[in-house]
């Protein structure tokens, strides 16, 4: 155990769980508010400063596990998971909820320690406590609904371990090994059954489809900060273990393609913004999904790096939306619009957040994201090329124009909103100069990406081709609001899977269960009836006035016992060969 | 809490502030032909030889345009379509889901701009 924690307490996990204490029991706010935003800062300078390598080890159980994995990949990973961490909580500056602020850093601190996991224990114990720091940030909105939520979320997110840690074992039982490594690649023919629950246990995380709607359930149940912080950390993770495990899988091609695609529509028909970035963030982790299905050094080039990006546009999105909601009390794009007027700092994080996602030159989505488009067409995926391309247009149409547009821009709702406070403002700051330094900075960028692939993204012809991407959709979208033709968001719930799974499989469920329910009733009572019988029965046999307790002459007695004898003797005499 | 007067369409909003060109309906249609303008530019610059890609696809002339075009339309008018069959009421899955709940006071700081 001792092992353990000297192992431990040389990753950059420790901070944050220091911190997650320290702010437990520290009564002021202001210093709870200081050290949420300082745990996750010595966290990045633990992480530029630690050597590359696999240290940090113990032995538990006979397992040997390998706590810090330090390579281009994880390094990366875990510079931007604390990097937004200290972004994170400086937005959530204004929250006084001690719970909050323990989950958060207990959220982000797992987060990094996922990333540098080397061994698959390590991994699934910090697995699951982001999946239980996590529900926290939902159920802090203290509602009924919320609460209900928490529980569905905390049901995927618990299954998703429970199918990690079934694969672990099967996986350790084939190869006795619990290193956290490349773990299949090509066709997924013939995976065992160990490889495949892994698969699945990261894709509930990874928001693949039809395992997705516990992400558009939850971010936008959370609270205000929460979903900023949830949109950070989780899909990110999951996005690291497939891209460290199953990189160049085929299958993870049509999955990420199918990602990409299925949420442009329900994205445009959403009316709730927080729930349309959801829908955003989960057609660009399928862009993400192609790139680690291809596989090559120039796609794991570009997963590394969009994700990277994705972190920080993504979470820009995220905060403006949370200000805009902090400050009017509602993230409905039907009763907002015309907020630039008193919220211009905002609108602007918002554009530059926008320009990211849309891959704008000079913006981190167009350095990122052209890796594995390129990597896509270079490989033999045609398809899937042409999917990602629409999912690029879509994300241009669902977030870059949407989001701003109905928030900041479009009819005037009447309000006059403050704009945000000084720490949401100094957050989204943050990540907006991120977002320019990754985009006007690109060579800078791509030295911390994981392989050797040389890529310019800076050419005229991709400026030319990304430009002409940019420009139509903005020209149809013009044209078919003024005609009247583009979709008009109303309050409401737009159906998704999750239909199928609140109204056809939980009511099986529960048809089944009452069956069940009503079988066991039925059981025990043919039991309990039995047990009467068998001990009236016996009763009857044994009991005071029963045969068995009556007297029998000696004479009856020794007959018997001759009848015993003779049957003994004759059995004995058969020849039983 | 002084609030300003609603107003029901960006013409008659006395806008102030620097993106308050945005709300004037001829900067729009200004707009429509400077990127109309920009599309016939890069167009004509991808003719001259300056054609980006990997695949066959990109051999097609203005193939990005069209592409961009016809998906952005296609994602546009299918939503439309659709927004009638997947979007419900507020309360579709009963009065205990966040759907049909304000987002609780305690998690806000609603305040204006007058305000101090």
């Amino acid at each position: 155990m001792f092992d353990a924690i000297s192992a431990f307490a040389m990753t950059p996990v420790w901070p944050f769980l220091l911190g997650a204490l320290v702010v437990a029991l520290v009564p002021n706010t202001l210093a709870r508010a200081a050290v949420c935003v300082v745990a996750p800062l010595v966290g990045l300078w633990l992480v530029i400063t630690a050597v590359d390598g696999s240290y940090a080890n113990a032995t538990i159980a006979q397992l040997d596990l390998t706590m810090m994995r330090m390579d281009a990949l994880s390094r990366l990973f875990a510079l931007a998971f604390c990097l937004a961490g200290g972004m994170a909580a400086l937005y959530a500056w204004h929250v006084r909820d001690t719970g909050q602020q323990v989950a958060i850093l207990l959220y982000s601190g797992s987060a990094v320690g996922a990333v540098l996991a080397g061994d698959f224990i390590t991994l699934f114990v910090y697995w699951e406590v982001t999946a239980l720091a996590s529900v926290f940030l939902i159920w802090a909105r203290a509602t009924e609904g919320a609460f209900n939520t928490g529980m569905r979320y905390l049901g995927y997110q618990i299954g998703s371990g429970v199918l990690l840690i079934g694969g672990i074992a099967l996986v350790y039982r084939e190869t006795g090994s619990i290193a956290f490594n490349q773990i299949a690649t090509g066709s997924s023919d013939g995976w065992s059954a160990g490889v495949w629950l892994v698969f699945v246990g990261f894709g509930i995380k990874a928001a693949f489809p039809f395992l997705h709607s516990w992400l558009k359930d939850a971010y936008p149940a959370a609270t205000v900060s929460g979903t900023v912080v949830l949109s950070i950390f989780t899909t990110k993770m999951a996005i690291y273990c497939l891209a460290r495990g199953f990189s160049g899988t085929d299958l993870l091609i049509l999955i990420g393609a199918a990602m990409a695609l299925f949420p442009l529509i329900l994205a445009e028909i959403e009316d709730d913004l927080r729930r349309t970035l959801s829908y955003a963030l989960i057609s660009q982790l399928g862009i993400m999904v192609v790139g680690i299905g291809i596989g090559s050094d120039l796609a794991l080039n570009g997963v590394a790096a969009h994700a990277t990006a994705s972190i920080f546009y993504q979470g820009l999105l995220f905060m403006a939306v949370g200000a805009v909601l902090y400050r009017t009390g509602t993230a409905q794009a039907s009763a907002l619009g015309g907020l630039h007027r008193t919220m211009p700092l905002t609108t602007l994080f918002c554009l530059v957040g926008s320009a990211s996602i849309a891959s704008v030159p000079l913006f981190s989505g167009f350095v990122s994201k052209s890796m594995i488009v390129d990597a896509t067409a270079q490989s033999a995926h045609f398809w899937a090329w042409t999917a990602i391309l629409l999912a690029s247009v879509g994300a241009f149409i669902n977030a870059a124009i949407k989001v701003p547009y109905r928030a900041f821009f479009g009819p005037d709702s009447g309000k006059r909103p403050a704009e945000a406070p000084t720490g949401m403002l100094m957050a989204m700051g943050i990540a907006a100069l991120v977002c320019l330094g990754m985009g006007v900075l690109p060579g800078l960028f791509y030295t911390l990406l994981p392989t050797d692939a040389e890529y310019k993204a800076f050419t005229i012809s991709h400026m030319i081709s990304q430009g002409q991407i940019l420009v139509l959709p903005l020209i149809v979208w013009i044209l078919l609001n003024r005609a009247g033709a583009w979709v008009v968001t109303k309050p409401g719930t737009v159906l998704d899977f999750d239909w199928v799974l609140r109204s056809v499989i939980t009511p099986v469920l529960m048809f089944v269960a009452r069956f069940v329910s009503v079988c066991m009733e039925e059981a025990r009572d043919a039991g309990r009836w039995t047990l009467g019988k068998v001990t009236q029965s016996l009763t009857y046999l044994y009991g005071p006035d029963g045969p068995a307790a009556r007297l029998q002459p000696t004479g009856s007695m020794v007959l018997w016992l001759a009848i015993i004898l003779a049957v003994a003797l004759s059995l004995s005499l058969i020849d039983v060969r | 809490m002084a609030k300003a007067p609603k107003t029901k369409s960006n013409e008659t909003q006395s806008s102030t502030g620097f993106w308050s060109f945005l709300d004037q309906v001829r900067f729009q249609t200004l707009a429509l032909y400077g990127l109309a303008g920009i599309a016939v530019l890069l167009l004509l610059l991808e003719f001259t030889g300056l054609r980006y890609g990997y695949t066959a696809a990109d051999e097609i002339p203005a193939f990005y345009i069209l592409y961009a075009a016809i998906g952005a339309g296609l994602i546009g008018l299918a939503s439309a379509a659709l927004r009638r069959v997947l979007l419900n009421s507020r309360s579709y899955y009963g009065d205990r889901c966040v759907h049909s709940e304000k987002h609780p006071e305690h998690d806000l700081g609603v305040k204006e701009s007058g305000d101090v």
